[in-house]
């Protein structure tokens, strides 16, 4: 465990010198060369903008001085957008030292790590005497895959955006919702224009047939009930029945093999309009009842099997 | 009008109680043959007259004098013949030798029910003064005028197959019939029963169970017998039909030459009540329309060139009209 805040800690200092490498050169006590490599972001976002600062700075006499500077090396993820140099002199206890700043304006690309590569500095104090190198850390950035700006005005994207993501998240089942809805009434309206089956077609038409008997209307409402049947069983069936009497009609069911029990129900549905229509006979409640009901089972029943 | 239904259909079933043991009767003699003598009997109470067609050999003169048999009625059968004169049928005067003067001889058509056999045989002018007869129910002989009893029935036919030497009946007479019944061949079961009940060639006695006075009592009641406005819009229709087919959607004009008259409305008004008088109902459906609007409907129905010369006869318009024109 020691170990581990041991190595943490040794990690840390060597990120803090990389970040700043100062290297210093001193021949003698008169003349010095300093050189300094810095980065102001250790890690960018693309396109986002860094600067990196290389200083030299040197006193005393030299008979020859060189800077190596041999700029970016990976120019696929860092971009060179301007350059200054700045010279400058000033004298600090009687001696004059000069210094000179580059200053690179680098943006991020792709991402990945982009490399500042060493600057050299390479002097001879003394004519003939050999050349001296110093050379500065090199400066890796590391350009981030996303690119999150936390500046005022991107605070201000980032807050709209994120009121746009809260709205996309609490809308989204909303308008899920809504698409539902709004398909089920698609759906009930492609049925209803898809034309309905012959039994909700004779349901509807023989509900109808309540407001003649509310009215009195008794006539009528066999009237009604008599020609629901009639219609299904044509449509259904394909009996012809507009010219066929009740006994012409039970006939042809016959015909076609119809189970008894539905043939009882259809001549009692049948003769009992015929004779409320065409004799006055006036059923009991309790039979119109019946017969609403035999008509509606009927129908029913029919949509149930496939044919007679 | 208010009609006491329930009233009625009790008359009815009272009164139409004989009816059942009138084909009793029938059946004694006649196998089969069910629709012609409803027909007859549908005539009797209807007070029109019948025109039978049918091949020779269908028990049409058999079924009339069973008929007569059963009803306490007197019966004549005529044989039509071309040399027949109108004064055989009707009667004539004839010349009293004691007092010199001249008495009315009745014919044979003074009975109740008259079989006016093979009547396309004889001349226009004997087929005139029958149908005249039967119109005004009553002859004139001489410078009287005689009523004919009461009930009157002509039953009158004709053999289809033979024209030649014949005289078919105008149009405007046959439209006095109110049925024109078309006979066909009994079934084989029939045909059967026929062989074992005719062989032995001996009269089969029948009872006679209705006296003309039940008839014309029978007739009141049927007059009584409820019939809805619905169908007689439907009769109306249907009449109507035949005259001006387009108008019910029916592409038949071409076909038709001349539709039915008011007389078939009529006819067949009278007749669907006396049918529902036969199946012992105080009020008409529209089953009675259709089980006797055939018969009353076929001769009144003249069809056109262009229709004969596709066989398409006046049944078949008939059946088209009854399939197109909607049941109350």
């Amino acid at each position: 465990m020691k170990r581990a805040w041991y190595h943490i800690i040794c990690i840390g200092w060597v990120l803090v010198l990389l970040s700043t490498t100062v290297t210093r050169a001193r021949n003698s006590a008169d003349s010095t060369v300093m050189l300094k490599a810095s980065i102001d972001k250790r890690e960018i976002a693309p396109l986002e903008i860094c600067q990196a600062e290389v200083t030299i700075q040197w006193s005393g006499t030299f008979t020859k001085a060189e800077i190596l500077f041999p700029g970016l090396r990976t120019s696929n993820n860092l971009a060179l957008i301007a350059t200054a140099t700045v010279s400058s002199a000033q004298e600090k206890e009687g001696e004059l030292i000069l210094q000179r700043k580059y200053t690179y304006t680098l943006q991020g690309k792709d991402a990945g790590v982009g490399v500042i590569e060493p600057v050299t500095v390479q002097y001879a104090l003394e004519p003939g005497e050999p050349l001296k190198t110093i050379t500065s850390a090199a400066l890796e950035i590391t350009i981030s895959r996303i690119y999150l700006d936390f500046s005022k005005k991107s605070k201000k994207i980032i807050g709209l955006a994120s009121l746009m993501i809260l709205l996309l998240i609490a809308g989204t089942p909303l308008v899920l919702i809504i698409r539902i809805k709004q398909k089920g009434k698609a759906r009930l309206a492609s049925l209803a224009g898809a034309s309905p089956s012959f039994e909700d077609q004779a349901l509807q038409l023989l509900s109808e047939a309540e407001k003649y008997r509310q009215s009195g209307d008794l006539r009528e409402y066999h009237t009604h009930i008599a020609a629901t049947l009639k219609g299904y069983l044509a449509k259904k069936y394909g009996i012809n029945t507009t010219g066929k009497t009740t006994l012409m009609i039970l006939d042809e069911i016959s015909g076609a093999q119809v189970d008894e029990e539905l043939k009882r129900r259809i001549d009692t549905i049948l003769c009992t309009c015929d004779r409320a229509k065409f004799a006055h006979y006036e059923p009991g409640v309790e039979e119109m009842d019946r017969i609403y009901t035999l008509t509606r089972d009927f129908i029913l029943q029919g949509g149930q099997n496939s044919g007679l | 009008m208010d009609y006491d239904i329930r009233a009625i259909n009790e008359k009815v079933r009272e009164e139409s109680a004989f009816v059942e043991n009138v084909f009793k009767e029938l059946e004694k003699v006649i196998v089969g043959q069910r629709y012609m003598l409803e027909r007859m009997f549908l005539g009797l109470l209807c007070n029109g007259h019948i025109l039978l067609e049918g091949v020779p050999g269908l028990a049409k003169t058999l079924s009339i004098k069973t008929l007569s048999g059963i009803i306490k009625t007197r019966f004549q059968r005529i044989q039509f013949t071309p040399d027949l004169l109108p004064a055989d049928l009707v009667g004539t005067m004839v010349y009293n030798q004691k007092d010199g003067s001249f008495i009315p001889k009745k014919g044979p058509i003074f009975t109740n029910i008259v079989l006016a056999d093979e009547i396309n045989r004889a001349p226009a002018k004997v087929q005139s003064a029958l149908l005249e007869a039967m119109q005004e129910r009553q002859v004139t002989i001489g410078d009287s005028t005689y009523p004919l009893e009461d009930p009157f029935l002509v039953l009158a036919t004709q053999n289809p197959i033979e024209q030649e030497g014949t005289y078919p009946l105008p149009e405007a007479q046959v439209d006095r019939f109110m049925f024109k019944v078309h006979l066909t061949y009994p079934s084989k079961k029939e045909e059967r029963l026929i062989q074992d009940r005719m062989v032995t060639n001996d009269h089969i006695p029948v009872s006679q169970v209705i006296s003309p006075q039940d008839i014309i009592r029978a007739r009141a009641i049927v007059n009584e017998i409820y019939i809805d406005d619905k169908i007689k819009d439907y009769i109306v229709d249907l009449v109507f039909a035949t005259r001006e087919p387009q108008k019910f959607g029916l592409d038949i004009s071409g076909l038709i030459e001349y539709g039915a008259s008011p007389r078939a409305t009529i006819y067949l008004t009278r007749a669907v009540k006396a049918h529902a008088f036969l199946r012992r109902r105080g009020y008409v459906t529209p089953e009675d329309v259709k089980s006797v609007g055939m018969d009353i409907l076929r001769h009144r129905i003249i069809v056109t060139y262009e229709a004969e010369a596709e066989n398409i006869t006046s049944e078949s318009i008939i059946h088209m009209v009854f399939d197109k024109i909607e049941v109350p």
